[in-house]
Parts: C-alpha cells; sequence; structure tokens
C-alpha cells in the first residue's frame, strides 16, 4: 500500500482483518494516526458507493491528516470517504431528513425549511427571546455583560445534548452540586428558563441551533431504526480519531453502530481530553473498547526530544507536587526562564528572539509558536506590530476585529446610507470624510474633509463636487472631485430603479464602481476579501431574518446596520490571515493544542497569569458537573475545583510540550498588563522545578 | 504554476480553463475573491440558483428514501414544483437498482488528481453504470447537444469514475452519461463511454492538466472572447466592462450549473451538500 516503515506494534494492528472493530490507545506521536492513515487507504481501495468510508473526528482541525491523506496521488482512486464531525453528520441527516423528522421533532411548520443557527445568530435570537425577562429583572445580581449571559446559556443547552440528558434538567443539576450564596440558584432556573423559552421559540420557526440540531439527530436515530440503517446504510467503514476529545452522545451513536458497520477502527490519545470545558470525556470514550475485539496499546513515543521530555517529566511533577528521585542534566537545554519587570519588555523579548531564531538558527516561522492562555486584543496586537516591523510572517488563531471596525465596512456603509435616504439613518461628515479617503485614491485628510463639508446635506444626502463653488474646488482638484461625482452619479442612477437588498446593492457598487480603474479598490485584494466576507454576511443575514423583518415592517438592510453597530451580528468576524504555511502562530494555548501540530520552538507568554490554571469564570454552567461522570448526589467545593485545576494544568503542560521538539521560552512578567504582581499554579512549579534542579546540582 | 500540494483539477476548473486561462488562475491559483455581480437581473439570477439548489436537494432527499409527497410540501415555487413532478415521473420510468446521490470520486492520471461530484450514481442490474446530471438552465432554451459535447464535464464524470478502483472495476462500455434537464423531462441527452473515447479523453486531460502545470504565473492570458467577461465576476479586476449582463436575454451558451459552481471541494469533503 506504501512504503513507510511501520514498528511491530503498528504492524499487529494493521494485520487484523479490515471487517473487525479495532481499539486503538496511545499517546501523543506514538504512531496511531499512522495507523488510521493506512486503514483508510486500505479501506479506499475496497470502497464502492455502497461501502463508503466515514472519518469522524471531534474537529475540523484534528481531521488534516486524514484530508492531506486523500489528496495525494496515490490515494486510492473511487469514491471519496465522507470526513465530518459530529455537527457535520448531524446537519446532514436534518437535510437529507428534514420532511420526515419535522413532526416527530416537534417543529411547528412541517412545510417549511430549517434554518441552521451559528453561535452568533443564535445568540440574537436568544436575546430577543430574552430581552423581556431580563426587564423583568433576570440575573439583575450578576453584573455581568450580555454577550458572556447569552454564551453561558447557549452553552448549558449543548451540555444538556451533548451529554445526553433533558434540557429541563439542567437547572436542578447545577443547584444540586451548587455550595454557595442562595441567589444563585435561582440564576440557574432563570437560566434554564431563558433557555427553554430559546427553545420553544426555534421549535416554533424551524430555527436549529446546534444544541437542537444534536438532539434532533440523536431522538431520531435512537427512536426511528428504519432512518438510522438507510443514513448509515452506505457506510461499510469508520474510524474515529481523537476519541477523548469526543463527546458521549458520539460515543453512544458509535456504540450503536456496532452491528450495522462492519469496520470500525477506533483511536484514542491516552492522556489528552483537552476539550472537557466542551464537553470531551475520555472516559465516556473508553466504553468503546469493550465492543472491539481487538484492542492496543501503544507506549513508545516518536521524534520526542530527550530534553524536552525529561523538563516535561520534572515540570509534571512539580505541578502535581510529586517528588521526583532524580532531574536528568539535559533538562536544561530544553527551556530558557525568562523574567522581565513589565508587560512590553516580554513583547520585544519574545519578538527579538524569534528574529534570532530566524537569523541565526535558520529557523523557519512555521517553527515557531507563542502562545498563552488566552489572547487578548491587546496581546495579539502588540505582537503582531512588532513582527510586522521586523517582516515576520505569522498566523493569528483567534478571530480578529469585527467587520464592523474595519475601514472598509464603514466606507461602504456610508455610501449605502446616502442611496437609501428612506431608512432615514445619519451620516456625519467624518465618516463621509473616512469613506472618501477609503475609496478615493490619493486622498489626503484637507481634501476629504473639504469634500465631505460641501457635499453632504440633509442628513444623508450628497451633492455633486461641481456644486461646490470653484474656490474650493480648486483645492480638492478636479481628478478627485470627478471621481466623487461618478460615485454621486452612480447613487442618483441606482435610485432610479428598484431598491435593491443590501448584499446586492454592495456587490454593484464594488464591481461597477469602486473596483473599477480610477478608484482605490481597483484590484486591491485585501480589502476585496473584507467586503466578500461582508457581503456574505448581510446575505446570510438577511436570508435568516427577512421574515422577522416582514413581521416586525422593518427593512431588512437596515436592520443589518443597525446589529452590526450593536456587535452581535452573525458571521461578522474576519480572519486575520489566510492559512500562510510559513507563518508563527500566534494562539491561545488550546488552539494550539487542538491543531496536533508539532513547532520547535514554543514561548509561553506570561507563566504568572492566573489563567494558566484557572478555568473561565461561568457563573451559569459548569463542565465538571454537567458531565456524564458528576455523580448528581455530591456537591463541588474547592477541593475538587483545585483538583480540576491542578489536572487541567497538568495535561496542558504535556500536551504542549509533547507539541515541542527543540526549545521552549517561559517567560515572567514582574508587573501584568494590568500593572499588578501575580503568581500561579504554573510559576509555582517552575519555581519548585528550579528549587529542586538546584538541589540536585548541589547534590552532585 | 506553482506548486500547490493540495491542487485537484475538476470539470470546473479545467472547463474554466478553456473559457478563460486568466480566470482560471485567478479563481483556482489565486483563490481570489472578487464581491462583483455575475449576473444580472440580481434578484431572479439568485432566485434561480436558489431554485437549482433545492432541486437538487429534493432529489437527495428522495434518493434518501424521503416520501415524495412530504417533499413536495416543501416546495413553494411554481417552476420547481413542476420540475419536480416531471422527475418524479422520470423517476418512475427508470429501473433503479442501486443509486447514489451527491457522491464524490477521485482518481489520479500521472500525479494530477481529478475529482468529480455526480449528483446520481446508479448501477443497474448488470452491473452497468449511469452518471446523471441534473441541468437546471436559466435559457428559455435547451443546452444543446454540441454545447454539451464539448464541455469538460462530458470528459471528466466518466473518466474519473472509470478511473477508480474499489471492489468493482469498471468497463467504459459499461458507463454512460445523462444530462437531464427539469424544464424539458422528455430530451435527456445521453453520452455512452467506450473504451476508446477513455483513452481519447485521456489524452485530451492529460495534455490540459500537463499544460497548466507547466504555465509560469504570466502565462494565463485573459480570454479573446470578451463576452465571456459579462457574465464574468473579475470584471472590473480585469478591466474588461462594468455591469453584469442579464443572464436571460444574452444569446451566449451559458451553463450555470449549481451543483458545479457551489463546489467547493473542501467543504464538499466535509459535508457532501
Ligand atoms: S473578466 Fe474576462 S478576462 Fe477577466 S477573468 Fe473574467 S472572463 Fe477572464
Amino acid at each position: 500500500m506504501d512504503d513507510l516503515y511501520y514498528t511491530t506494534q503498528q504492524q499487529d494492528v494493521l494485520n487484523v482483518e479490515i471487517n473487525s472493530h479495532v481499539f486503538l490507545e496511545g499517546p501523543f506521536k506514538s504512531g496511531k494516526t499512522s495507523v488510521g492513515l493506512f486503514r483508510m487507504k486500505e479501506m479506499a481501495a475496497h470502497a464502492d458507493p455502497t461501502h463508503q468510508i466515514l472519518v469522524l473526528t471531534p474537529q475540523r482541525s484534528l481531521s488534516i491528516p486524514y484530508r492531506t491523506c486523500m489528496q495525494a496521488p496515490n490515494f486510492p482512486a473511487g469514491v471519496l470517504p465522507n470526513v465530518t464531525t459530529l455537527a457535520g453528520l448531524a446537519r446532514q441527516l436534518i437535510r437529507l431528513s428534514w420532511p420526515q423528522i419535522t413532526e416527530q421533532g416537534g417543529f411547528r411548520k412541517p412545510d417549511q425549511l430549517p434554518t441552521f443557527l451559528s453561535m452568533e445568530t443564535a445568540q440574537y435570537f436568544l436575546k430577543q427571546i430574552c430581552q423581556p425577562l431580563l426587564a423583568k429583572g433576570y440575573f439583575v445580581e450578576m453584573h455581568i455583560d450580555q454577550a458572556r449571559l447569552f454564551s453561558q446559556i447557549l452553552d448549558t443547552m449543548n451540555k444538556a445534548a451533548l451529554v445526553g440528558y433533558p434540557l429541563s434538567e439542567t437547572a436542578q443539576r447545577l443547584k444540586d452540586a451548587w455550595n454557595g450564596e442562595a441567589i444563585r440558584q435561582s440564576h440557574y432556573d432563570q437560566s434554564q428558563e431563558c433557555a427553554l423559552a430559546f427553545r420553544s421559540f426555534c421549535l416554533q420557526n424551524n430555527l436549529l441551533d446546534f444544541s437542537l440540531q444534536v438532539e434532533i439527530f440523536r431522538n431520531c436515530l435512537a427512536r426511528d431504526s428504519v432512518l438510522k440503517r438507510n443514513f448509515f446504510q452506505s457506510y461499510q467503514y469508520l474510524i474515529a480519531d481523537n476519541l477523548e476529545e469526543d463527546v458521549p452522545v458520539l460515543h453512544d451513536l458509535l456504540l450503536s453502530l456496532q452491528g450495522e458497520i462492519p469496520s470500525m477502527l477506533f483511536i484514542k490519545d491516552s492522556h489528552a481530553g483537552f476539550r472537557s470545558f466542551l464537553g470531551a470525556d475520555p472516559t465516556s470514550a473508553d466504553r468503546l473498547k469493550h465492543i472491539c475485539p481487538h484492542s492496543f496499546e501503544f507506549s513508545e513515543q516518536f521524534d520526542i526530544s530527550a530534553p524536552i521530555h525529561a523538563f516535561q517529566f520534572s515540570l509534571s511533577n512539580c505541578i502535581i507536587q510529586k517528588d521526583t528521585s532524580h532531574i536528568s542534566p539535559e533538562v536544561t537545554r530544553a527551556y530558557s526562564l525568562r523574567s522581565v519587570q513589565f508587560y512590553p519588555q516580554m513583547i520585544v523579548d519574545v519578538c527579538q528572539t524569534i528574529q534570532q531564531l530566524i537569523h541565526d538558527e535558520l529557523a523557519g516561522p512555521e517553527d515557531i509558536a507563542v502562545l498563552s492562555p488566552y489572547l487578548p486584543d491587546s496581546l495579539k496586537f502588540s505582537l503582531s506590530q512588532k513582527l510586522i516591523g521586523m517582516n515576520i510572517p505569522f498566523l493569528s488563531s483567534r478571530p480578529s476585529r469585527s467587520l464592523a471596525e474595519e475601514p472598509i465596512t464603514h466606507a461602504v456603509l456610508t455610501f449605502a446610507k446616502a442611496a437609501h435616504p428612506h431608512w432615514n439613518l445619519e451620516i456625519t461628515q467624518q465618516e463621509l470624510r473616512q469613506a472618501i479617503m477609503a475609496i478615493l485614491p490619493h486622498c489626503d485628510l484637507i481634501r476629504a474633509s473639504l469634500l465631505a463639508q460641501n457635499t453632504l446635506v440633509e442628513k444623508n444626502k450628497l451633492n455633486h463636487y461641481y456644486d461646490i463653488p470653484p474656490f474650493t474646488r480648486e483645492r480638492i482638484t478636479d481628478m478627485l472631485g470627478n471621481a466623487f461625482d461618478a460615485v454621486v452619479d452612480w447613487i442618483n442612477e441606482y435610485q432610479k430603479e428598484d431598491t435593491l437588498p443590501l448584499d446586492i446593492f454592495l456587490s454593484r457598487f464594488f464591481g461597477e464602481l469602486f473596483s473599477q480603474s480610477g478608484f482605490k479598490l481597483h484590484q486591491d485584494v485585501d480589502n476585496a476579501v473584507l467586503l466578500t466576507a461582508l457581503i456574505q454576511s448581510i446575505r446570510d443575514f438577511r436570508m435568516m431574518f427577512s421574515t422577522l423583518a416582514e413581521e416586525q415592517q422593518q427593512d431588512i438592510s437596515k436592520m443589518y446596520i443597525e446589529t452590526l453597530q450593536t456587535g452581535l451580528l452573525p458571521s461578522a468576524h474576519t480572519i486575520t490571515a489566510s492559512e500562510n504555511d510559513h507563518a508563527v502562530t500566534i494562539a491561545p494555548a488550546f488552539t494550539f493544542l487542538m491543531k496536533n501540530q508539532t513547532v520547535k520552538y514554543q514561548f509561553w507568554l506570561d507563566i504568572g497569569n492566573i489563567g494558566w490554571w484557572e478555568r473561565l469564570d461561568q457563573p451559569l454552567t459548569h463542565p465538571y458537573v454537567l458531565s456524564r461522570n458528576w455523580p448528581r448526589d455530591k456537591r463541588w467545593m474547592d477541593a475538587q475545583e483545585f483538583q480540576a485545576n491542578q489536572n487541567a494544568l497538568a495535561r496542558l503542560v504535556a500536551g504542549l510540550l509533547d507539541r515541542c521538539s527543540e526549545h521552549v521560552y517561559l517567560y515572567v512578567a514582574g508587573l501584568n498588563q494590568a500593572g499588578m504582581s501575580q503568581s500561579s499554579p504554573l510559576l509555582s512549579a517552575m519555581q519548585l522545578f528550579l528549587k529542586r534542579s538546584y538541589g540536585m546540582e548541589q547534590h552532585e | 504554476m506553482p506548486n500547490l500540494p493540495d491542487f485537484r483539477f475538476s470539470s470546473q476548473s479545467l472547463q474554466d480553463f478553456e473559457e478563460c486561462q486568466q480566470r482560471f488562475f485567478l479563481r483556482y491559483i489565486q483563490k481570489m475573491d472578487w464581491p462583483a455581480e455575475e449576473s444580472s437581473p440580481y434578484l431572479a439570477f439568485e432566485q434561480f440558483r436558489q431554485k437549482g439548489s433545492q432541486f437538487h436537494a429534493c432529489v437527495e432527499q428522495y434518493f434518501h428514501h424521503g416520501d415524495p409527497e412530504k417533499i413536495e410540501r416543501l416546495i413553494k415555487d411554481d417552476d420547481l414544483r413542476l420540475w419536480w413532478k416531471n422527475f418524479l415521473r422520470f423517476s418512475m420510468e427508470q429501473q433503479f437498482t442501486t443509486a447514489s446521490s451527491e457522491i464524490l470520486f477521485q482518481t489520479s492520471l500521472q500525479g494530477h488528481i481529478l475529482i468529480a461530484k455526480y449528483d446520481l450514481l446508479v448501477q443497474q442490474e448488470d452491473g452497468s453504470m449511469t452518471i446523471f446530471d441534473w441541468k437546471t438552465s436559466a435559457s428559455l432554451k435547451r443546452t444543446d447537444r454540441e454545447f454539451l459535447k464539448k464541455k469538460m464535464q462530458t470528459l471528466v464524470y466518466p473518466y474519473v469514475l472509470c478511473g477508480s478502483a474499489g471492489s468493482q472495476s469498471i468497463q467504459p462500455a459499461q458507463v454512460k452519461l445523462v444530462y437531464w434537464f427539469p424544464q424539458y423531462p422528455d430530451q435527456p441527452e445521453q453520452f455512452p463511454y467506450s473504451s476508446i473515447q477513455m483513452q481519447q479523453d485521456e489524452r485530451v486531460l492529460l495534455e490540459r492538466m500537463e499544460e497548466i502545470t507547466r504555465k509560469t504565473l504570466d502565462e494565463f492570458p485573459k480570454t479573446e472572447d470578451e463576452k465571456r467577461c459579462r457574465y464574468c465576476v473579475y470584471r472590473s479586476y480585469c478591466e474588461r466592462g462594468k455591469r453584469a449582463a442579464n443572464l436571460f436575454e444574452d444569446d451566449l451558451e451559458l451553463d450555470f450549473d449549481l451543483s458545479e459552481l457551489d463546489m467547493d471541494i473542501d467543504q464538499a469533503l466535509e459535508i457532501p451538500y
């Protein structure tokens, strides 16, 4: 099949007859996925339309090795595997079976198509539902911003669906485990009331948020064996990788398929489970072992640097306060601990070290990852500015600023307001000035101001440049003025025809005017990408909300602009950079882990930050209590919180060092971004590690 | 062409190359987003595309054991209802032993990967296979055979199927490609396949893919047939005009095939819909 070298252990797995179930477990880099890839090729050589392959991973980034393998010329020709996730599978089933499942799913409009909600659109509708309850004083004692409130309510809904208990049980589960002020108990009830009201609204209007998609999927398959058989009948082979990062409902499904899909390979990473806050459950994954006649456990890790491995071992022991009898001397080659007084010094040092690594050590930017528990905008901004200054490409995996903040968005929406005076949305002179500068080439602030001051009339109407007195016209210049008049002429022509939806208006405005030669956007690929995202966002909004807008007798385009300004907007985020294979990664530590990618150098920023240890403050939900492993009669005490955080930190540190092949730079900032001194269990563990190393040296 | 490790040829990309090499370059090599309108009248064009994609969805539900009456209840548009009824009548007349809808196949030809997504692949009892492609046309007349014969899709679809491995080997003579038009249900266009045809097609496909791969980045010229630019989103980028032309009025043979137009391979692999 291919000429890669396989170890005896791998060979043992590959020798298992293809039409049987196999469970394979082992640490990161023990060769499990290589076995999965070989198996997929073997399956593909046998596949046809009635014997297809299903590959499941917990999230898209974890399926990259499978996708890459399928793109190789030596991948067996024929029907391609379906590589997807639980969410993808759920949407697929709902779309295919919608006519059958509307009634049993409880949807009130069986003659209409479903609408799948994104996280942002779900938040938008949830907000509409919750407003009357918030006005009644719900959550008033909590002092929490609305975006966080809604995302936590949605999280409780997702947990119920992914763990597999009724949504109406959520509050009771949280209350049973709660050990603090009584007021929190009523907040749990209020949160559940909001969730149930939202669910009922969704059923009323055929809207499916993620939790409802999973619930419908789960219930339909459990209740309707014919539907289940039809849905899975074309699959002969299944591979589920990173099972430990997946959720109990997916494990239930796989258990139930044991008699229907003859060949299943389950792969589990033994020391992971990083997505537990999203419902991942490694304990639940272990159930699959029992349906497999063949079970294998790999223990050896390949391509692991000995110093890094030794550092990982010692630091992990320090985190869990376990005595270490010996610290290998080579451990010093694995890390550098750098201490700075102020946060900005850390940024400068990180970037200078990256520059040195690239120039002196000939590292590629892709060999480097800069990691922190969270990635606030200020941190990302400082890092990116420095790296841009050094001409070093970087890739920030966190969604960047909202489309609403992009100058080009302001510019095109300003002209949209002028083209649609019936919206009655005001244009300020400052807005118009910025818009003019964004679209007219070589237009400075002074001339843009003059144009704005002299052409904007009646709140949102634009006059021609040639109507301005000659003296002022001279200062603006005809070149700019004529281009501006082309905009006014275009808008006047547009107004003679029927009004178009905002997305189509912008598409025309871009194609017929702004991207033509003589305008700044002509061949401006970066702004074209932003406008594509904006126009798509508006189109999605129109498709989703047009009925609601009609009911409320609102103009859908105006509704979009107003919603954009509130910050609660569907898919209105842009990604900073397109996937660039040769770029420094800047990411939250968890996001980096989910890429399953090894780099030579890692930078851990501000290890004294408590964020490395403490989980996000989420007063209305709870990743451990809302799981299958939590006993309903127990209370969640400080001791459990402490232990959970310790375990999570140990897992995180081990996971990151598993993905580092040369050196890790750890930074301690004396004062954090807010100028406060700080400490954290990661810093304490590092201090203990240094003490032990020092003790060893003295001893020797 | 730069070395793009994840590059896969499809009938759509090869067709784009035939029509305008610059478009191939901008769309598949540069992957350039250019949010201009493709065709006017804008809302009618949008509705046409929506109807086409709903038709594909209805047919897929049907082949996943959907109850035709329940599927029809979801149809609100009169044209679409007529297409659907035509389809039901057509499907009654066929003998579909084993049918798979919206299915992706891949093969490789001297290191070049070719991919095809079939609207419907039917295997008959005698082992022969028919690829069906639903063609929802915007123009008032049905696309003619000569036009279809020259389309890269007509070369690529049967070739990819015959080039595939799997548990059954497929003989070219057992393969047929059928274009079926919901608006013209009684005038399907059939293209039987053969070993000779396969050899000829292989030569053309290989030549084309080699030619593309050998080119440097500045060797993808703009089309000389400027009519094509009237329906191309890159019009302003290429300085080839301002407004999108009217899809329903022009005499240019156009084929806005929805399943292909909408085909983002990566997405198709993730959620085959
Ligand atoms: S506008 Fe014309 S020349 Fe440019 S890519 Fe499109 S078809 Fe080719």
